[in-house]
């Protein structure tokens, strides 16, 4: 009797064990990056558009963000938040602390000048809801071309054929490269996150 | 002796109910919410008495029965030791749980319950459940992740705009249940209740479900995941819609939509998996499976394989009956396996949600910067998770320290 109880223990023993070693293998990671952030290095060349040199890249405040200088404007590694945001289309900028941490699962934040053609932010808006896991899609104050695109330690950048130099932000006829913006999300959504991804 | 416990309990046992329970009979006492089980017998003798008939006559109609002679005196006072033979209460739905009964939705008759609860609607919960699956299965962007709890920007206001939501959710999953219950004329109680003295929970007693035969308990039981699994088909055909183009959502209400369709699933998950803390779906198996206390049961047969029994426990699994004993010889199993999965769905949706708001929450009082808003959000999060998760445990031990010192009866 006492043998099999033992047999029980161990076997229950075994099976909290495993459970407990998820915490830090496999998906989850919670020590290796969920908790730290990135260290500095560590992403393979883009395939599209130009690297950026990749920062260390820890959990900072909402305070201390503010004395950040990144690498890139828009970032594409960084001091960033410890919680991220979901993927899908802002209406409003979405802070560099969020947009850095969502690279940094591997989604792609397409960023667009608020003053973008109205035909410019529509195909974002298709190209957003096609990819609805990997995309976050906002304005993005001070932006120097129509529009940015940034995955983890990658950039991009375009200007809308039409429109921008008129600065009509009613054009819905204003043309992007959509191909151009459709390759630069399937070539990097997914290339590089730090673990614990959903 | 015998007719004078007849004029005393006479009234106690017109509230008697007796209803056959596979090989057994359950007889109970709605008005009290007690209920016990017993072999034929003891059927025999409780109708006989609802009857009119004396402890003597009841007793040998039993005796009939059983095949041998009963101890009617005996009998009656087993049942007045259960709580059985307590003076009649005229609330049939009244508890002594604590908690405010809701008792608008009472007004709801049988026959609109039973609407909901009819062959049309359960085709329709069933078809919403094979709708979410294909749709998981085939478009796997749907499928959710943790990162959709941040539907803002914020994290702090992701929670706060979520908990209504969230709150209403989960009192409609509990009105299903308890308008299930309604539609088999079952009286059953609806409250609101606090726990930790700040977190809202809506419960449903529907202990009275055991006075129906099994076969039409599993409605009452299945309602709330049919309720959540609607809520889950509707959320994510929406999004489907929108992200093919059918329809355009606002892009925060896509993004809420996400958040919902993933608070539903886990909450579905948590039914069926959570079988160890008597979750819904521990209730359709213990019924399925011909058991009446299956959780003790198992807990004391585990108990038992692991470390050892008292004398007490060693009493109660005896008295647990023997089917129940045999199912939980592996039942626990189903525990286990139920306990992997719910791991599993903390580790994948909770847990960095939990870490990532705790960090927030740390870095940012570390800041020491109150002309942030973050840290007066953070502060506040704080003295939620203080009071409301930290100190009801603290509490509880502490109450547990004086009762052993005798401080405290």
């Amino acid at each position: 009797m006492t043998a099999r109880r033992w047999l029980w223990r161990v076997a229950l023993l075994g099976v909290v064990t495993a459970l407990g070693a998820l915490l830090v293998s496999g998906t989850w990671q919670l020590v290796a990056g969920g908790v730290t952030g990135s260290p500095p290095g560590g992403a393979p060349p883009c395939p599209l558009g130009r690297d950026v040199p990749i920062m260390d890249s820890p959990h900072v405040s909402q305070h201390a963000i503010t004395g950040v200088q990144y690498t890139s404007t828009p970032p594409t590694s960084g001091p960033h938040f410890s919680f991220t945001v979901a993927t899908g289309a802002y209406s409003s900028p979405v802070p560099d602390g969020l947009t850095v941490h969502a690279l940094e699962h591997g989604h792609v934040a397409i960023l667009y000048r608020p003053d973008a053609p109205e035909g410019v932010r529509r195909t974002l808006g298709a190209i957003a809801r096609r990819h609805s896991t990997d995309v976050v899609l906002a304005p993005y104050p001070g932006l120097r071309p129509t529009v940015a695109l940034a995955a983890w330690g990658c950039l991009d950048e375009l200007d809308a054929t039409a429109a921008t130099a008129a600065a009509d932000t009613t054009d819905a006829t204003a043309a992007l490269d959509a191909g151009r913006v459709t390759a630069f999300v399937e070539a990097l959504a997914d290339r590089y996150h730090h673990g614990w991804r959903g | 002796m015998p007719g004078h416990a007849d004029t005393r309990h006479q009234g106690a046992f017109d509230r008697f109910v007796v209803v056959e329970d596979g090989a057994d009979y359950v007889l109970g006492r709605p008005d009290l919410g007690i209920y016990v089980s017993v072999p034929e017998p003891g059927a025999v003798f409780v109708r006989a008495m609802r009857g009119g008939a004396s402890v003597d006559e009841a007793a040998a109609l039993a005796g009939e029965a059983a095949g041998q002679d009963v101890d009617g005196a005996e009998f009656v006072a087993g049942l007045d030791a259960a709580g059985l033979l307590a003076a009649p209460v005229d609330d049939p739905t009244a508890t002594p749980a604590g908690g405010r009964r809701i008792r608008w939705i009472e007004r709801v008759d049988q026959r609109t319950a039973a609407r909901l609860f009819g062959r049309v609607a359960w085709t329709c919960y069933g078809a919403a459940a094979v709708f979410v699956i294909g749709a998981y299965l085939l478009r796997p962007e749907l499928r959710p992740n943790f990162e959709q709890v941040w539907f803002v920007p914020d994290p702090v206001l992701s929670v706060l705009f979520y908990l209504p939501i969230g709150l209403l959710l989960a009192g409609a999953h509990e009105a299903w249940h308890w308008l299930a219950g309604r539609a088999l004329g079952v009286p059953a109680v609806f409250r609101l209740s606090y726990r930790g003295g700040i977190t809202l929970v809506f419960e449903t007693d529907l202990s009275q479900i055991v006075t129906v035969p099994r076969a039409r308990r599993y409605g009452p039981f299945l309602a709330g995941m049919a309720f959540d699994v609607s809520v889950l088909a509707v959320a994510v055909g929406l999004r489907l819609a929108h992200q093919t183009g059918v329809l355009v959502l606002h892009p925060t209400l896509d993004r809420l939509l996400a958040a919902v369709a993933l608070a539903q699933l886990l909450q579905i998950v948590w039914q069926w998996c959570a079988v160890m803390f008597r979750s819904d779906g521990y209730a359709i198996a213990a019924t399925a499976l011909g058991c009446r206390n299956l959780y003790r049961a198992t807990w004391l047969t585990t108990k038992d394989r692991v470390w050892r029994l008292t004398a007490d426990e060693v009493d109660e699994l005896a008295a647990c009956g023997p089917r129940d004993r045999e199912v939980a010889s592996w039942f626990g199993l189903i525990y286990l396996s139920g306990l992997v999965t719910l791991w599993w769905s903390f580790l994948t949706f909770g847990l960095p949600v939990l870490v990532g708001l705790i960090q927030w929450v740390v870095v940012n009082l570390g800041s020491m910067s109150p002309t942030s808003i973050a840290f007066w959000e953070s502060a506040a999060v704080s003295a939620y998770l203080l009071f409301g998760v930290v100190m009801p445990p603290v509490l509880a031990v502490r109450e547990r320290r004086l009762r052993r010192r005798g401080v405290l009866l």
